[in-house]
């Protein structure tokens, strides 16, 4: 017998007070480490990040950067960075739950892909697919330290509200908006 | 507190113009407005005309005391009074000087030559009512407030007065019958919360003076009107046990624990209508009576951890009922992930027997066990959330520090870690088993580790505070407090503003630890300020309670009051500041070396070099940032305490004597390590202690230390007998009986005849049968071979008796590794003792002291291997990586530390 395990995950804001937890949790799952710029950096826009709470103990997070338009004139597009649920608390539904932020944040805002590289021999490949990513291209000798070094670039087109195109050059970055809410 | 009132002029001077009075209001306003200087020049001018003006005089007095110049005011009041005998306001001006300077029995002795010279003044008797409070003097109390009966009959808060007083001194029937005259012929028109407030007031007079069937009919006639319907529940209910109706008391009872499951008092008193005591000595026949009850309340309140605890306290370890009762118990907590379920648990361990804690372990391995092989709970089909086996683990980790299995704990913590590295109280519960078992500054690093992860969180700001005060790495403690205090300010001053008492109390242990006396002293004297306080926070309530009418609240502060100095803060304080001065004693204060820099400097010098701040500091950078931070703030207070020339006028007038602006007259402790009668001292504090704590065994023992030094054997008698009473086997008491004979046999010539004979009689009776002072010690260290204290003491001892340093040695050394009692702070407050005081009194022989140490830090060394209080200091670079490998065994955590 399975229980509904939806009602003890809550999604979160990234705060400067918890970002210590972010930084551990990306530390203990990813291959790839990430020095103290970064966290400093992606507290403010372009960057957004959502943490995912099971329990009240966080388990996963991913951590956008809003890219700008490929051509002049198109949508711009959402580069995810980081994107991690720990081992124990993986096939929940939290990566699930962290996805359709994403895809939420980019239907709101009128980014009108999201593209993530992902290590070519990473569990997570499959977690993509099965939510209609598609491999874009191969590139060889992304990663410096890691082995393998190659990687994916996976993509996934979200549709876009064609009038609200002319405006994305100035839509305002959800991220920007995030109510510093405390947890405690 | 307020000026007193300058009322009517005095009487036989110069008869005053109009406009000399004029002049007087103007003062009078000057000085209401807190503009001193401007009322002191006024105050000159006029008495250059009216130089004996006592009105003025007293003004000027006043305004001095208001500029903050005491001496002088002091000088000026006691010349007008001795100018004036007769004057009432030169005596209420002195009498304010006095109170001021919180001088109260002084302040009431003025305060009453004013009222014999004027006896119509009603500000004179209020202001005196009040000391009158303060000092308990109840029959003065008494007086006051019938003289303002008599002054000003109407007014409502004198009645007051008066039927408190009477309920104070225990004259119950007294403050009934005025109570009732208030209640019927002056106070009818109140309603709502004051008349409730009277009503309950004369039930708890009434219950007081035993008049409880006069109490229940009131609380039944009077019902309507009470606001409060509660305590009148509750206060029903305790007066039908007290009257043995203990079926009506049952039933109030079961009504309020409806209201209110959580309430521990009402569970109390509910098994106390049902002929039960207290839940640690239930017989068999009144489980019976409890199960079914609580069975059913459980069933009706699935969320009152109250009511889903109680059970497991009265239930037999070996029934199947507190299995049951377990497993329903912790589910709530390991599926929810409330990390509270050990301290929920915890008095569980402390019953005689440790049959429960066996019960504990063997179901919490089998959930363990059930977790991981099929991630479910024992007996359930049902799939549980993986975070079910972290708190699994968090608990056992828990529960095995607890019961002594040092490797189980941290193996399950570790695997905790593990499993959900991001859950913040692991490492909280890591940083406690690592301080458990000596490893005081990897608990800090660990516990500063978790604060890390949530900077928010104020419990963990202060905790990690905390860690690092037991680690005596003060300096890193006062940066991580400032994050909940006012960060502008010094640490110092913080905790004496916000009254942190149990920052005060470390700081000053931690202070005791490393050697620095004065400082400690220091730390711990706040505690004592603090308490001060709460005692001179009796002025402020009574005119609220006038008020109000809250008169119970009033008379329960006060009545808490009476007792404050019983609070453990103060004990604790005060058993160390004993301690200290003792030790002062015997090892006078020695100025630290003067270093170049300021007060931070001179901080670091007094350090230890066990516990060098700046190792701890994983960047360079912030020392001096801190030290620039204080030099700006002395800055600032050099700058606020001597006033820039005057841009505007107004400005410049209105001094305010602000605590806040006064430097630091002892930083270092230095005055009150060097005080002429450090004995008297400690005097002081024992004399509260004992006084409040009569049977606080440490008191006692403290007590002895001091009669030892004053000579005072008889007393020490007293002290040890009833010591004998609590603990029959305490060390100390051994020691004392011992160090007591061996000084009265040095002293043989200088001690009273009656005395020695005394000490004859009583040897048969402290001595345990021996006949010579050797042979107890002898005997001693035999007969007490399996205690590490006692064999510790004894060495001592023998060693001061027969000067055998090989036998002491022995026996000091040994003690650490031989016995099973022995625990890594007891041994180091041992080792501490013997750097402090035994080996450093320069009476023994410095080889044998060198040795002894060097010896016994090794022993402990080997027995307790994580305790860093006996390993040697470390260098920068060796600590840091101690820390990498003592505070995480996992890589990812390690990780998350370093980068």
């Amino acid at each position: 017998m399975a229980i509904d395990y939806s009602s003890f995950i809550e999604l979160g804001d990234l705060t400067d007070k918890n970002i210590g937890q972010l930084k551990l949790l990306n530390t203990s799952v990813l291959p790839v480490s990430y020095d103290d710029k970064f966290y400093q950096k992606i507290l403010a826009a372009p960057f957004i990040t959502k943490l995912a709470f099971y329990n009240d103990v966080l388990v996963g997070a991913v951590s956008c950067r809003v890219d700008p338009p490929v051509n002049a004139g198109e949508p711009q597009t959402l580069y995810i960075m980081t994107f991690c649920v720990l081992a124990a608390y993986r096939k929940l539904g939290i990566g699930k739950k962290l996805l359709e932020f994403v895809e939420t944040t980019c239907a709101k805002n009128n980014y009108c892909k999201v593209t993530l590289h992902v290590q070519v021999n990473s569990d997570a490949i499959d977690f993509y697919k099965k939510y209609d990513f598609t491999i874009e291209s191969t590139i060889q000798n992304y990663y410096r330290n890691i082995e393998p070094t190659d990687c994916y670039l996976m993509a996934k087109l979200i549709p876009v509200d064609p009038s609200a195109v002319t405006t994305t050059t100035t839509a305002t970055n959800p991220a920007a908006n995030n109510n510093n809410k405390n947890k405690k | 507190m307020a000026p007193p009132t300058k009322t009517a002029a005095a009487p036989k001077e110069v008869k005053l113009t109009t406009k000399d009075t004029n002049t007087l209001k103007t003062l009078s306003k000057l000085f209401d407005e807190r503009k001193y200087k401007k009322a002191i020049k006024q105050a000159d001018a006029f008495l250059k005309i009216h130089p004996t003006n006592v009105d003025a005089l007293c003004f000027r007095t006043l305004t001095l005391y208001g500029l903050n110049l005491k001496e002088e005011a002091h000088a000026a009041g006691k010349q007008v009074v001795r100018d004036n005998m007769s004057s009432f306001t030169a005596w209420h001006t002195l009498g304010f000087l006095h109170r001021n300077d919180k001088n109260f029995p002084e302040a009431l002795k003025c305060f009453r030559t004013a009222h014999r010279n004027n006896k119509e003044s009603v500000q004179i008797l209020k202001d005196m009512s009040l000391i009158q409070i303060f000092q308990r003097d109840y029959p003065g109390l008494l007086d006051s407030y019938k003289t303002l009966l008599h002054l000003q009959p109407g007014y409502k808060g004198h009645w007051i007065g008066l039927i408190t007083t009477y309920h104070l001194m225990g004259s119950h029937s007294q403050a009934i019958f005025i109570l009732d005259e208030f209640i019927n012929v002056l106070d009818q028109e109140n309603e709502g919360i004051r008349r409730s407030e009277l009503i309950l007031y004369k039930v708890q007079l009434l219950d007081e003076s035993n008049e409880l069937d006069k109490a229940l009919s009131l609380l039944k006639s009077d019902a309507k009107f009470i606001v409060d319907k509660l305590w009148a529940k509750n206060k029903t209910g305790e007066i039908y046990i007290k009257k043995n109706m203990l079926k009506e008391a049952e039933k109030v009872f079961t009504d309020l624990i409806k209201l209110n499951p959580d309430n521990m008092n009402y569970h109390k008193k509910f098994w106390e209508s049902k002929g039960i005591k207290s839940i640690e000595t239930i017989t068999k026949e009144q489980i019976e009576i409890l199960k079914p009850i609580y069975a059913e309340w459980g069933e009706l309140n699935p969320k009152s951890f109250v009511i889903q605890k109680i059970p497991l306290n009265f239930l037999p370890s070996d029934s199947e009922g507190f299995l049951i009762r377990l497993a329903k118990f912790s589910r709530h907590f390991l599926v929810k992930g409330i990390p509270s379920l050990f301290n929920n648990l915890k008095s569980l361990y402390n019953g005689g027997d440790d049959k429960k804690s066996k019960v504990i372990e063997k179901f919490f391995e089998e959930t363990l066990q059930s977790l991981i092989e099929k991630g479910t709970l024992v007996g359930s089909d049902q799939q549980e959330s993986p975070s079910t086996l972290l708190w699994c683990r968090y608990f056992l980790a828990q529960h095995y520090d607890r019961v002594g299995k040092i490797k189980e704990s941290f193996e399950q913590i570790d695997k905790a870690i593990e499993h959900t590295p991001t859950n913040v109280d692991n490492y909280i519960v890591r940083a406690k088993l690592l301080k458990h078992n000596g490893d005081l500054v990897g608990a800090a690093q660990q516990y500063e580790h978790a604060r890390q992860l949530d900077l928010a969180d104020r419990y963990l700001n202060t905790k990690s505070a905390l860690y690092a005060l037991r680690a005596d790495e003060r300096d890193n403690a006062s940066k991580i407090f400032k994050t909940v205090i006012d960060p502008n300010d010094s640490t110092m001053f913080n905790i004496s503003e916000y009254q942190c008492m149990w920052y005060e109390n470390e700081l000053g242990q931690s202070y005791y630890r490393t050697g620095d006396n004065a400082m400690s002293l220091k730390a711990l004297h706040l505690v004592d300020k603090a308490f001060t306080e709460f005692i001179e926070d009796q002025f402020d309530f009574f005119n609220h309670m006038q008020k109000k009418l809250t008169l119970r609240a009033y008379v329960d502060f006060l009545r808490w009051e009476d007792q404050v100095y019983k609070n453990k803060p103060f004990l604790d304080a005060a058993k160390l500041l004993v301690k200290v001065y003792l030790t002062l004693l015997k090892k006078p204060y020695v100025k630290p070396v003067e270093t170049t820099q300021s007060s931070a400097g001179v901080a670091t010098a007094a350090e230890t070099a066990s516990a060098p701040p700046t190792t701890t500091e994983p960047t360079a950078t912030t020392t001096p940032v801190v030290k620039e931070n204080e030099k700006k703030q002395n800055n600032k207070q050099n700058n606020k305490q001597t006033p820039p020339p005057p841009p505007k006028k107004d400005d410049d007038d209105e001094v305010e004597v602000d605590e806040k602006n006064k430097v630091d007259e002892d930083p270092l402790g230095e005055k009150l390590a060097t005080v002429p009668n450090l004995l008297e001292q400690a005097n002081k504090f024992l004399k509260t202690m004992l006084k409040f704590n009569p049977d606080s065994v440490d008191a006692h023992l403290l007590a002895c230390q001091c009669y030892l030094e004053k000579r005072k054997y008889l007393l020490i008698i007293q002290s040890l007998l009833k010591v004998k009473q609590v603990v029959p086997n305490h060390p100390l008491i051994f020691k004392n009986v011992v160090a007591m004979y061996r000084q009265v046999e040095q002293q043989a010539d200088t001690t009273d005849a009656s005395v020695k004979k005394i000490l004859e009689d009583e040897k048969a009776n402290l001595f345990d049968g021996a006949t010579s002072l050797l042979q107890f010690v002898e005997q001693y260290a035999a007969k007490h071979k399996d205690s590490h204290a006692h064999q510790f003491i004894a060495g001592e001892q023998l060693y001061h008796l027969t000067k055998d340093s090989a036998k002491a040695l022995d026996l000091i050394v040994n003690s650490v590794s031989s016995s099973a009692t022995a625990s890594w702070d007891n041994c180091r407050e041992n080792l501490v003792h013997l750097k402090s005081v035994f080996c450093d009194i320069g009476k023994i022989d410095q080889s044998f002291a060198d040795n002894l140490i060097q010896q016994y830090t090794e022993k402990c060394k080997i027995r307790f291997p994580l305790a860093n209080y006996f390993q040697p200091p470390k260098s920068i670079e060796q600590s840091t990586e101690e820390s990498t490998t003592t505070t995480t065994t996992t890589t990812t955590t390690t990780n998350g530390t370093s980068n």
